[in-house]
């Protein structure tokens, strides 16, 4: 019975068991971060043999493919994030357990199934990214950390007041009781527009994602990393969840909505990302416009919509776990920022490194051939058949305005002059090509993994 | 289908081998293993053409599919492969005519570095063109047509330590990249309304759909801009003359003979649609013949040699598109072929001559080269008069069919605007001829130096010379192998040559004639200056090109970065982005407290603000 | 017989709270207090699920309070540290000198 949550038992275990290793491990010892990556690697492969669907404690967990598919996007992430900080005189000792804590937390946001345990998955995965944002001993790290800390502590509480308005207005804590009762509408509409808050701020979607540069610039680079694609994956997995077993019905009085919200998203965040000089922060700017671009297949409302809303997170993951992988190489040990300027010549200094990022821009720019054009692809359509033509033109003007953004850095790593260069380490090597081969691989053959995600996300009632 | 997949194979083999192991190959063979795969690309092409041929006329296609590509949302897209007799056309010329430029960058190249890393990406070209044309389905062929500009644009920036081979690089890579958003978005719309992207389910559910004109009309304006943008027509024909920083054989091979074409093929390709949306097809010729004059006019007052041919590259393909446009198939195809002979010979000459001077492109300081170089001398004049449409050479044929099509059609202004525009051609080609070949030598010290190409490189030059004067002479044939074509699908109705009255073929002729003579006495006999002409106002606008480059600077560069920049601003300042929806709030929140420069507590107004409206909104809606 | 406060009037307490909470995040400057703030918007809702816990005779608002006050509490521990370390770099608290980042 309880089998189908053995990914995430294991991967509770694994935090426990890495906080003995840090402590009982020299403080300089890389043992902590094997039990992390031994522990969510082991997590991922049962994750992906399981196949299940089950309802606990009436359905306030809910073990199906689609939280298996979070599950292993989170593990992904979280596994990214630990070979990028190998490096324990660095990032400390702590780390690994922070981080599988906060990857932890993402993964009960995808099994989710009442607002009890909604709200305890994102403080699980926000309390350890409050302390790992500021771990960086600069006055930097203490800005990001505070920013983030305050801003968080905020949204959180709006999205307890929703969830308090929404269980006054049906008695329930449970998503899919939402349908069924409809006692007091306006408590329920307020429940809901409060609750959204709380998510889409996770979500970094205008104009909630102001914390959004300034936390990514500040934190570590692996960290970075991290929130970009694990907190994506937690906050777009839940939000779908609640809009899909909760109000499916009033589909289209959100939809409307969400899809204003995407629009404004996708391009305000490519718009500000194109003057971006520091590498981070544009590479935040962009996390902004994908998540208007995550947003569109929620906001379509229906089965296409879902889908690809949940596919195109691997496409965006995978991108931007490479370009970060990218911004780690190049800053060194010392971390120094990371400019457009120092990107100049790469092509021929480094060129395997160059050639991730090339991959990594091309796919966030969506070009074919490569995973985020066949993601973005799915999105238009999705948009269309829910006959949301505004937002599907502001989806391809936001492209183009993207096309200009990716292409400035590609730019410049083709032009003659002297920037940065970094030595790889095993850990970063991995994941660029890791990264850059699934990024290909799932531009130039979707099919398996397509197949995979979307049969996960078959919420047939949203038609 | 096997044969389909070998031809693809080799160029990518040769891009993938040369990329590989281009710094341990010995210098020589890398160009040698490039020219051999590409050699054996054409003869495979041959064979297909072959098969193709042995097949009854009403199933002469080729196709299959490789394998599922993806079936997640909705009907299955295949990676398809396609091959009728018009896509056999492109594959001949396409490895015919590139095998001949690979075997003649052996000698332009011999003395550059990074020679291998040459080839490789000539071998890219080549693989990605062949793909766009074999491509079964749209999907494909949108995925040919991203590669190939893309292998184009490293190509122009081969040179990359020079910052006007990137800027021009980068030009040509943001105007197309334009073009395919719009093929993209056409390409979503066809996929939502039929759900099929192959060429065989897309025209065959066209056939018999419900009429729906607008739809048909923007899927094709949308296609057509792809194809706007990949072929240099105006407004976006303002990448192609700087393009010409890339290697004198690139010019020739993409932005010449074949790249450049690929809009020429897509609209010929997609004649089911076109058919449905008439007034996209008028707008197409119109702004062909538009493109045809205006880039003629340019031409005539272009000192670099390159940028000459290049707006006349232009200007050509405004005949083509001219061709397609008013549904003269054929003749649009016709007229694809003897270009690409002429104008790849037009620029392997020239590149002999820059060579030869030592990388001198202006013509100021050519003259009387005939002497030192014969046999290139030769080949440009054969070149010359064809494209000046002189009866016998091969463009007189094509450019006579288009014409004379445009009259029998009933598109008489077309037909004079095209009339006028082979005068003008014939003016400045001879302009270059005489300036480069003839006359005095006007600087004596490059003139002294230069020399006969090698070899490797007139073979090539004599080859194409060949097939510039009698490739007018495949025009019959041409006709009946393209046939199967244009009758398989509804809507190509006057696909077939036709000749148009004998008066009309005069006046053309008469015109092109009148402008050779203006060219020898101005040029030759009063011996004018290379810029003469340019001081004076219509001169000064027509040399740099009528200000198209300076207009989109102004409307489309300039606005955009100004707009980023306030956004930036306004983001740094906070409420602009939100400042419609969140003032009346905003001034609330002024009253409460004056804001002041702390940025944390700006955000979370922001995330108050956000969550007012959405609160309103879902009140009010609910 | 005891009669229950009227969940209403809960309610209306928790509103009031959440909007003074939310008010006080926006308007001060200390982010001590700002912090202080933002806890009573938690509490706010914790006394929301728990009036209508009342109201619906059921559990699991009573849980979710606890749950709050439980993660609240965790949460003033990271905020207090980090808090702390800031005023020890800047030696003052306002959070508007916490702004080197921007753009």
């Amino acid at each position: 019975m309880m089998h189908f949550l053995e990914p995430e038992i294991i991967a509770a275990v694994g935090v426990l068991a890495t906080l003995v290793a840090a402590m009982l491990a020299s403080s300089r010892s890389t043992v902590p971060y094997w039990f992390g990556l031994v522990f969510s690697a082991a997590a991922l492969a049962r994750a992906s043999m399981l196949h299940l669907s089950t309802h606990l404690y009436g359905g306030a967990v809910l073990g199906d493919s689609y939280s298996i598919v979070v599950t292993v996007f989170t593990l992904l992430a979280v596994m990214a994030g630990l070979l990028l900080a190998w490096d324990p005189d660095k990032y400390g000792a702590e780390f690994p357990a922070l981080l599988q804590l906060a990857g932890l937390g993402a993964m009960v946001m995808g099994f989710a199934g009442n607002l009890i345990l909604l709200f305890l998955g994102l403080e699980l995965l926000s309390l350890p990214l409050y302390v790992l944002a500021a771990s960086r001993r600069t006055p930097l790290g203490g800005e990001a950390g505070l920013k983030y800390l305050l801003m968080g502590a905020f949204s959180s509480g709006i999205l307890l007041f929703g969830a308090a308005l929404l269980y006054g207005g049906t008695g329930s804590m449970t998503f899919v009781n939402f349908t069924a009762v409809h006692v007091v509408p306006g408590l329920m509409a307020a429940g809901l527009g409060f609750l959204l808050v709380g998510l889409l701020f996770k979500l970094a979607i205008v104009p909630f994602h102001m914390w959004v540069p300034d936390v990514y610039e500040g934190s570590p680079t692996p960290v970075a990393a991290f929130m970009a694609f694990g907190t994506k994956v937690g906050a777009a997995a839940a939000l779908l969840r609640v809009l899909a077993f909760g109000f499916s019905l009033s589909a289209a009085w959100w939809g409307l909505m969400l899809g204003y919200l995407a629009v404004l998203t996708m391009i305000a965040g490519n718009m500000v990302a194109l003057p971006q000089r520091d590498l981070k922060r544009l590479l935040a700017w962009s996390g902004v416009g994908n998540a208007g671009y995550v947003l569109v297949g929620i906001a379509s409302h229906n089965l296409l919509g879902a889908q690809a809303a949940l596919f195109y997170l691997l496409p965006y993951g995978l991108a931007i776990l490479l370009a970060f992988t990218v911004v780690r190489v190049l800053e060194g040990r010392e971390e120094s920022p990371v400019t457009l300027a120092s990107l100049k010549g790469l092509a021929y200094r480094q060129p395997w490194l160059a050639v991730g990022f090339l991959v990594a821009m091309l796919s966030l720019a969506g070009i074919p051939l490569t995973a985020g054009f066949i993601g973005k692809f799915y999105l238009v359509r999705g948009a269309i058949a829910a006959d949301q033509w505004g937002v599907a033109v502001g989806l391809v003007v936001a492209t183009i305005v993207g096309l200009a953004v990716y292409f400035r850095p590609v730019q410049q790593m083709f032009a003659p002059g002297d920037g940065a260069s970094g030595r790889f380490t095993v850990g970063t090597g991995v994941v660029l090509a890791a990264a850059a081969l699934g990024t290909l691989f799932i531009g130039i053959y979707p099919e398996p993994v397509l197949h995979a995600v979307i049969q996960s996300a078959r919420f047939t009632w949203l038609h | 289908m096997t044969l389909l997949v070998e031809i693809l194979a080799l160029p990518l083999l040769g891009a993938v081998t040369l990329g590989s192991f281009k710094s341990v190959l010995p210098r020589p063979l890398a160009g040698i293993w490039a020219s051999l795969l590409v050699l054996g690309a054409f003869l495979l092409s041959w064979a297909a053409k072959d098969r193709l041929a042995l097949l009854p006329a009403a199933h002469r296609v080729i196709t299959g599919s490789l394998w599922v590509w993806t079936q997640g949302f909705g009907p299955a897209i295949h990676w398809a492969l396609y091959l009728d007799p018009m896509a056999s056309i492109w594959t001949l010329i396409i490895t015919g005519v590139g095998f001949l430029i690979h075997v003649y960058s052996n000698g332009y190249m011999a003395e550059d570095r990074d020679r291998a890393r040459f080839f490789a990406e000539l071998n890219l070209f080549i693989f990605s063109m062949l793909l766009l044309v074999l491509a079964g389905n749209l999907l494909v062929l949108l995925i040919g047509w991203a590669l190939v500009g893309l292998s184009s644009y490293l190509l122009i920036g081969f040179w990359f330590g020079r910052p006007s081979a990137v800027r021009a690089a980068k030009k040509a890579f943001v105007v197309n990249t334009l073009g395919d958003v719009g093929m993209l978005v056409a390409l979503v719309l066809l996929y939502a309304r039929f759900g099929t992207l192959s060429y065989t389910g897309l025209f065959g559910a066209l056939a018999h759909s419900a009429p729906a004109p607008m739809f048909y009309t923007w899927v094709a304006l949308l296609l057509y801009l792809g194809a706007m943008a990949k072929s240099a027509q105006f407004p976006l024909h303002i990448w192609l003359a700087d393009a010409m920083e890339g290697p004198t054989p690139v010019s020739a091979l993409i932005h010449a003979a074949t790249m450049v074409t690929a809009g020429v093929y897509l609209i010929a390709r997609l004649y089911p649609l076109l058919a449905l949306a008439p007034g996209v097809g008028e707008a197409i010729a119109v702004i062909g013949a538009g493109t045809a004059l205006f880039a003629a006019t340019v031409a005539v007052f272009q000192k670099d040699i390159k940028r000459a041919l290049a707006y006349s590259t232009v200007s050509q393909l405004g005949y083509m598109f001219l061709a397609v446009g008013i549904g003269a198939y054929v003749a649009g195809v016709f007229h694809f072929m003897m270009h690409a002979f002429f104008k790849a010979l037009l620029f392997l000459a020239a590149g002999s001559v820059i060579h030869a001077l030592a990388g001198e492109q202006d013509m100021g300081a050519m003259g009387g080269l005939y002497r030192k170089m014969p046999w290139t001398a030769a080949g440009f004049l054969a070149a010359t008069l064809a494209i000046s449409g002189i009866p016998g050479f091969s463009g007189y044929f094509s450019k006579e069919a288009i014409l004379g099509q445009a009259l029998n059609t009933g598109h008489p202004w077309l037909w004079a605007v095209g009339a006028f525009t082979a005068g003008l051609t014939a003016f400045y080609m001879f302009r270059v001829f005489f300036l480069t070949f003839l006359g005095k030598p006007r600087d004596q010290h490059l003139y002294e130096h230069a020399h006969e190409a090698p070899w490797v490189m007139t073979g090539p030059v004599v080859v194409l010379a060949v097939l510039s004067v009698i490739g007018g002479y495949f025009g019959t044939g041409l006709n009946t192998w393209l046939t199967p074509t244009f009758t398989r699908y509804a809507g190509a109705a006057h696909f077939a040559l036709e000749a148009g009255p004998v008066w009309a073929t005069a006046v053309a002729v008469g015109l092109a004639l009148v402008g050779i003579a203006g060219a020898y006495r101005l040029y030759l006999v009063r011996s004018m200056s290379v810029d003469s002409g340019t001081e004076r106002a219509p001169g000064r606008w027509a040399a740099a090109s009528w200000g198209s480059d300076t207009a989109w600077a102004w409307t489309t560069t300039l606005p955009l970065m100004a707009l980023g920049d306030w956004l930036t601003g306004v983001e740094r300042g906070f409420v602009g982005s939100l400042a419609g929806v969140g003032r009346g709030v905003l001034a609330w929140a002024d009253e409460l407290r004056p804001i002041e420069t702390g940025l944390v507590r700006r955000y979370l107004l922001s995330v108050m603000v956000g969550s007012v409206v959405l609160l309103a909104y879902f009140l009010v809606r609910f | 017989m005891i009669r229950a406060v009227p969940a209403g009037d809960v309610v209306a307490l928790a509103a009031a709270l959440f909007a003074v909470g939310a008010v006080g995040v926006l308007v001060r400057k200390n982010p001590l207090i700002m912090f202080m703030s933002a806890e009573m918007m938690w509490n706010a809702a914790a006394l929301a699920f728990i009036g209508y816990a009342a109201e619906w005779h059921q559990m699991q608002g009573q849980l979710m309070a606890f749950l709050i006050i439980a993660t609240a509490a965790a949460e003033v521990g990271i905020g207090l540290a980090l808090i702390v370390w800031v005023y020890h770099k800047k030696l003052r608290l306002d959070v508007d000198d916490v702004s080197e980042m921007k753009g």
